[in-house]
């Protein structure tokens, strides 16, 4: 830092205030302190603004107002325009029906077998099956679906007002479309996940476990117990995945994640202190490449790193760099040289 | 009945703070915006016949923790909510009106916050009242320090200046508190 007067700003003089400033600062600022009453005022003020703030319980939150305004004013438009339309002599009953919900206890979340039936119900619905072909929808909402192999996905033509849900048979990658005051519930059957806009994958084919992969945001994966009308559930935020095995109690964050969950979808390879040994093999497996090395303690190192829709000579001179290699191309067979690691010191 | 100019002043003026109180007992900021529209949302569906009895921001801040309770019911971390309402104690059985009247001074306080500039406010709110460093604050809402420190030095400088005809007098007693 340079000794100009603009070194004396209020991060700083708050930093003075909780006794965070080292002994130059101090100094610093009771010369500025001392060379006008108008500074001491301006400590003085900033230190009854941080005691001020501290009082203000519950805290504030970082809401964002002018986002909040309009998503409600949309649900109202759409709410009256249904209502206008089915203005008749049902009306009356229709305004008891929502004073007695809105004066006794608002609920939220209705439970979500609630949820399911009426939607169950009344909605039209769209039903889209995949064999052979991995297939791209984008929802009404906004919401953009990879739907893998062998896997059935049946959600409303129109999304009602307040939830929407979809139902998931095999694997699916989801990203959905934010909206605070309509969650997003994926019906695996044995295992929901309810989300207000996050990117995240679902697999869930029969009679296999039910993995969720979140790669932004945070999503409930949940599962619903028939005989008391409880959920039972874990959060899981980016960068992890879940695991509900059938017949268990409840879901479960998964410890270690497979590296390549998402690889079908956006190609995308995560490894968290993955030895090369089988960094090598999964490269192999989705590169049609070959990987030998010259010393097998190179395949003992532990990589961490992701790759997005790297091709494989990126990857390869990544890794090569990460642990002091020389990597070289011949007749497709990727060769690595050098000292390695030993195990368990990286 | 409730015009739709009464409720967008209405929405303007309590959205912060309701949500603030929601998330005083979710400890969610996504899930408190959820309530908090959710109830919005029903008292214009039942503007027609809602019979409020008290004022309408005390109906407010009753739906909204109604709410929160039936999200607690509903996932079944009760158990976290009677150790959180013990803590609380009489308190909080007193009278829920006592919790939602601010003094001018906090309402003042509140409003500023609230007037912040989106960043700079999530930046104020995550050191003030979370707790978080500036390097963690950098982590989490994937900016450079240097900008954490400069939107954090801009709020200091705007609440400071803002409510500067009202902090004077709070300073000369709260100082001897703090030396002690």
């Amino acid at each position: 830092m340079n000794q100009n007067r603009q070194d004396i700003d209020e991060n700083l003089l708050l930093q003075y205030l909780l006794g965070n400033a080292d002994d130059e600062s101090g100094m610093k600022i009771a010369a500025w302190l001392n060379a006008d009453s108008r500074n001491s005022k301006q400590l003085d003020q900033l230190e009854a603004l941080w005691l001020e703030t501290g009082r203000l319980v519950p805290p504030p939150v970082p809401v964002d107002l002018q986002k909040a305004w309009k998503n409600i004013s949309t649900r109202i438009d759409k709410h009256e325009k249904m209502h206008a339309s089915s203005k008749s002599t049902t009306i009356g009953r229709r305004y008891i029906y929502y004073a007695i919900s809105a004066a006794a206890t608002v609920i939220l979340v209705l439970g979500i077998y609630i949820v399911m039936r009426l939607v169950t119900g009344r909605v039209k619905e769209v039903e889209i099956a995949t064999n052979g072909l991995v297939i791209k929808k984008t929802l009404t909402d906004g919401t953009k679906i990879l739907i893998n192999r062998n896997s059935k996905l049946t959600c409303p033509e129109n999304f009602p007002v307040g939830n929407r849900l979809v139902k998931l048979t095999g694997e699916a990658f989801f990203e959905v479309a934010r909206n605070p005051s309509a969650p997003f519930v994926v019906d695996a059957g044995i295992a929901k996940v309810k989300v207000l806009g996050t990117v995240f994958n679902v697999s869930a084919y029969p009679g296999k476990d039910v993995l969720v992969t979140v790669s932004e945001g945070r999503v409930l994966f949940f599962t619903a117990s028939a005989n008391n009308n409880d959920t039972l559930s874990v959060i899981l935020v980016a960068g992890m995945s879940g695991i509900y095995k059938p017949g268990s109690a409840r879901p479960e964050i998964l410890k270690n994640p497979l590296p390549d969950n998402l690889f079908w979808a956006n190609r995308t390879l995560e490894f968290t202190r993955t030895p090369l040994s089988e960094v090598f093999k999964l490269i192999e497996q989705y590169y049609g490449v070959k990987v030998s090395v010259g010393n097998q303690d190179i395949l003992d190192c532990q990589l961490s790193a992701t790759f997005v829709n790297d091709p494989a000579d990126r990857i390869m001179d990544i890794i090569a760099e990460s642990f002091g290699l020389n990597v070289s191309l011949t007749n497709g067979i990727y060769y690595f040289k050098g000292n390695g690691c030993t195990k368990g010191n990286n | 009945m409730l015009s739709r100019t009464d409720f967008e002043i209405l929405f303007r003026s309590h959205y912060s703070s309701l949500c603030s109180y929601a998330n005083g007992f979710l400890k969610d900021v996504d899930a408190s915006e959820e309530v908090v529209q959710e109830v919005m949302f029903k008292l214009w569906a039942g503007r027609e016949t809602l019979v409020i009895e008290s004022s309408m921001k005390g109906y407010l801040f009753r739906a909204v923790r109604n709410s929160c309770m039936n999200t607690f019911k509903h996932l079944k971390i009760r158990d976290e909510y009677k150790v959180y309402h013990e803590t609380r104690g009489m308190e909080d059985q007193r009278s829920l009106e006592d919790e939602m009247i601010f003094t001018e001074l906090e309402q003042k306080v509140r409003l500023a916050i609230d007037n912040l500039p989106l960043e700079r406010r999530k930046v104020f709110i995550m050191s003030r009242y979370d707790g978080l460093t500036y390097n963690q604050i950098a982590h989490k809402l994937d900016i450079s320090v240097k900008t954490v420190e400069n939107q954090m030095g801009k709020a200091l400088k705007s609440l400071r200046e803002e409510l500067a005809d009202y902090l004077p007098w709070v300073v000369l007693f709260l100082f001897d508190i703090l030396r002690k």
